[in-house]
Formats: C-alpha cells, structure tokens, sequence
C-alpha cells in the first residue's frame, strides 16, 4: 500500500490548523487596529515595541481560569459547542486555493461545501445558548437562528451568481475563470456577499447574537477559560477564511496583476486586506436592531441578489462568457 | 419606490462617511500618553500641595511657626510645634500636614505673613496607606526646596533641628 498521499494529506491538514492559529494574532492586530481607528495606541505593554506579546498574554490568561460550568447547563451541549464553533471555522480552510496547486482538497462542490460549511457554526451558537440554561444566552441563540435566516439566502445567490459566471463549483476553477476579476463584472453580488458575509460572522454591525450591551455576552454568556477561547478564536478564524472566499470569488484569489509576487502572497495580501476592511466597519458601524437586520435581509439583499443574477445572466447572453 | 431607493442611498451615503471619518482618525496620531514614560505637560497654575519653603542662605525654613496656616486651614490639616533656635529665630520643631484630609485650596498660603508657604506642582502622591500621606517636615522642606529651584538639604552650614525642639 502506497502511505504517501495519506502522509501528504496529514501534513497538509496540520499546515492548515498551524495557519489557523497563527491568525490568533489578529486578536493583538484587531486591537491595535481598534485603538487606531479611535486614537489610542491600543496594548503597549507586554512586549517590546508595540505590545506584540499580547496574544500570548491573552491566551496564557484564559488558559489557567477556570472550567466553569453552569450547575443547571444541559451539560453535554455545553461542552461541545465551542468544539462545534471551531471545527467549521477550521473545515473551510480545506477548499480554499492558496494557490493554484496550494489547496488542501480542490472538491468539485467547494462553493456548495463553503456554504454548508460556514452555516454550521449557528448550530454552535444554539447549543450553546440552549445549553447554557440563562435566559440571555438563549435570546442570543435565537437571534442568531433569525439571522441565519435572513443572510443566508442572499449570500448564497450571490454566491450563484459566481459560479454561473465561472461555470463551475470548483474554487481554483473559479479563481482560473476571473482573467477579469468579478467584482467589475458584478459589483452589486459582491457587496451583497459582503454584508451578507459580515452578518454569517456575527460581527458588529451584525453581532446581535452576542450583543454586549443588552445581552450580557449572548450565547457566550457562561463560557469561561479554553471553551470562551475556543469562541473567539473560530470568530478569527471565521474572518480570515471569510475574507479569503471574498478575495477568492471576487478578487482573483491567488491571481496577481502588475507585480511578479508568488501566487500565496498575491493571495494572502488581497485577504489580509478583507480582513482589515471588516475591522474598519467593525468600528465604525453601531449594531442594528434584528428587525433592521431582517428588513435589510429580505426587503434590501435578497431583491438585490436576484436582480444580480439576472445581471448575470444577461452578461452571459451578451458576451458568452 | 423612489422613496425607497433614495432612503437606501441616503443610508449607502451616510455608511460611507461614517467610514470616511474613522480611516482620517485612524492615519492621526494618536492622543495617547504613555503614563510612566511620558508625562504631559502640567498646565500654568497647577496646584498640587502645600510645601514649605527654604531661606536659601541658612537652609533653614522660612516658617516661624506663627500657626496663622493652621488656623486658616479649613480641614485642619496643618498641624505644628514651635521652638526657638540659638540664634533667637523661631522655627518649626514639628510641621505635619495630613494630605487625606488637605483639599489643596491654597489658604495656608495666602494666611502665611513670612511667605514660608508655597503651593507645589506635584501630582504623583500615591502611597499604599494612609500615613504614607502625612507629610513630615523634611518631605515639605525637599518639596520646598524643589519649588524654588534648590535641592534639600542645601549645602550650608547652618543645621535646621536640633534635638531640644522635639519638646519645645
Ligand atoms: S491647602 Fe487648604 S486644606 Fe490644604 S493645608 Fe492649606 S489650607 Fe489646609
Ligand atoms: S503661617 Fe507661615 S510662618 Fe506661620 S506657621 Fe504657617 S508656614 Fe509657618
């Protein structure tokens, strides 16, 4: 029996999971970043120049708290949800081309799986607010079961509207079809796919499921030490495999333009790039109200989506692409 | 509809400026001052406590231990026990000032008649307990001192106490 591509597959799967937390860092940029945006300096202390340590103080503090689980929590749901919340958050990194032969697993469904994917971590948010057993916990939950709803759909016709451009469901293909990028062809799908990814992160403006100043911390509420870590980190590791299907639909992916760079930076500067954009509207927006969300969803997105279909369909008429 | 679609480009319009407003911010430096390490400048006319000042001939303090200080205080915060030098002068032999209680208001200093009083520009009085904020007379000679732009003890001969006035 040949071991190779087993071992091949071990290693890859361990690279992804090493990218994974080496994103822990954004925890440190994202707060730089925030003090920025509002004329602080953000953390300056552990670690010489600019606090770069911080990550690292951060995670070894939430590592030595302690495992709290609530008496009354239904305990088995408890304690799976946040390992619910990061495995998503780590399977879409397996689809995603880093380059053209930097893909873990080039699936010929990989925008279906993307979205199959991604929506999963909701179930997450609901084990843990039903099985935290406090009433603000579970208003988080069902917030975010009331999102899911309304972003889904746009973000996944807007998703259509790509792959009907590219005529295929593969991410490399789609990368390999964009000589043009798609957001010039389709600039309305992308800015669906962007409010709608932002509203799938649960990220201010849309954090409603989390919502600090009225639900405490929503479906994290009772979450302590490692297990509210592991939340935090899948929502870093959310945004950054968020950005990278941005940059990948509607950006090129790893194609470059003008400088010879390798593909992977080509790659990794157009996500970084979504990344910091998110954090922009994360401190710039406040969070809106679930009925906002929802008329945004349905009445704004969704008509908007179709429309960008049609669009699409009529380039393809016209241009044969 | 046309309402409609012009309310969504009001919205698209004001998202758009809001984010316009926080990049600007975000290529400002920033406001920030690094506590420990950099201190912002104090204002003209600070006041922080009161402090006694030095005759910078003798070293000795300028305060002939009148009380008119401790009885302009309106917190009581000033407390003091006169002595007589060799030379006749009167002088301090005890000078407490109690900053828990002191409200930094400046009377001891405008009801001193021998400007031995002056208001300091400190700010950093932190202590772990409360008696780390009675100042005995030495801290309020040193801070005196500073005040005037000398350091305490001065060089002179001259010394301040001596050992008769712990009674006097
Ligand atoms: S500043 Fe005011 S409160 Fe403080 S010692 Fe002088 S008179 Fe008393
Ligand atoms: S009023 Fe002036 S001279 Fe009199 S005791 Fe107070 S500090 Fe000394």
């Amino acid at each position: 029996m040949d071991w190779w591509p087993l071992l091949w597959s071990i290693i890859k799967a361990l690279l992804i999971v090493v990218f994974v937390l080496a994103n822990a860092f954004l925890i440190w940029v994202e707060r730089k970043i925030a003090g920025r945006f509002q004329r602080r300096l953000g953390p300056m202390r552990v670690g010489r120049p600019h606090g770069w340590a911080q990550t690292f103080a951060d995670l070894i503090k939430l590592l030595s708290k302690e495992d709290v689980v609530p008496g009354t929590a239904e305990k088995w749901l408890f304690l799976l949800a946040p390992i619910v919340a990061f495995l998503p958050a780590l399977l879409v990194y397996m689809v995603i081309p880093f380059g053209p032969t930097w893909v873990v697993n080039d699936l010929n469904i990989g925008v279906i799986f993307i979205s199959a994917v991604t929506s999963f971590s909701v179930l997450s948010f609901f084990m843990s607010g039903w099985g935290s057993n406090n009433k603000y916990s579970v208003m988080g939950a069902f917030r975010a079961a009331a999102q899911l709803m309304s972003y889904e759909v746009p973000l996944v016709l807007s998703m259509i509207a790509v792959v009907m451009l590219a005529g295929s469901l593969s991410l490399n293909d789609i990368v390999k079809a964009q000589s043009i990028p798609f957001v010039v062809l389709q600039p309305l799908g992308f800015l669906t796919f962007f409010i709608a990814a932002v509203a799938e992160l649960n990220r201010t403006p849309f954090d409603l499921a989390e919502a600090e100043s009225e639900l405490v911390a929503g479906y994290n509420t009772e979450y302590s030490g490692m297990r509210w870590a592991f939340f935090f980190l899948s929502e870093y590791a959310n945004t950054v495999s968020a950005s990278a299907i941005m940059a990948t639909l509607f950006f090129g992916g790893w194609r470059g333009f003008l400088l010879p760079l390798p593909p992977v930076v080509w790659f990794l500067i157009k996500t970084y790039i979504f990344v910091f954009i998110i954090m922009w509207v994360r401190w710039t927006l406040p969070r809106v109200r679930i009925d906002q969300l929802l008329n945004l969803g349905w009445k704004l997105l969704l008509p908007v989506a179709l429309l960008n279909i049609a669009w699409t369909g009529l380039l393809g008429l016209v241009f044969k692409i | 509809m046309s309402s409609i679609i012009a309310d969504i480009l009001r919205s698209a319009n004001s998202i758009v400026q809001g984010h316009l407003v926080t990049i600007r911010e975000f290529f400002q430096k920033p406001v920030t001052e690094q506590y420990p390490d950099e201190r912002l400048p104090r204002m003209e006319g600070y006041r922080g406590h009161p402090t006694l000042l030095v005759e910078p001939e003798t070293g000795r303090p300028k305060c002939t231990a009148c009380g008119a200080c401790a009885r302009a205080c309106p917190n009581n915060a000033i407390e003091l026990e006169g002595m007589k030098a060799e030379d006749g002068r009167r002088l301090p032999a005890k000078y407490r000032l109690d900053m828990t209680r002191c409200l930094v208001c400046n009377l001891c200093v405008e009801a001193c008649p021998f400007d031995a009083l002056a208001m300091s520009r400190e700010y950093e009085l932190v202590s772990w307990d409360r008696e780390g904020l009675i100042l005995d007379m030495p801290d309020l000679l040193r801070a005196g001192a500073k005040e005037q732009g000398l350091t305490y003890p001065l060089p002179v001969k001259a010394p301040v106490v001596e050992k008769e006035g712990e009674k006097a």
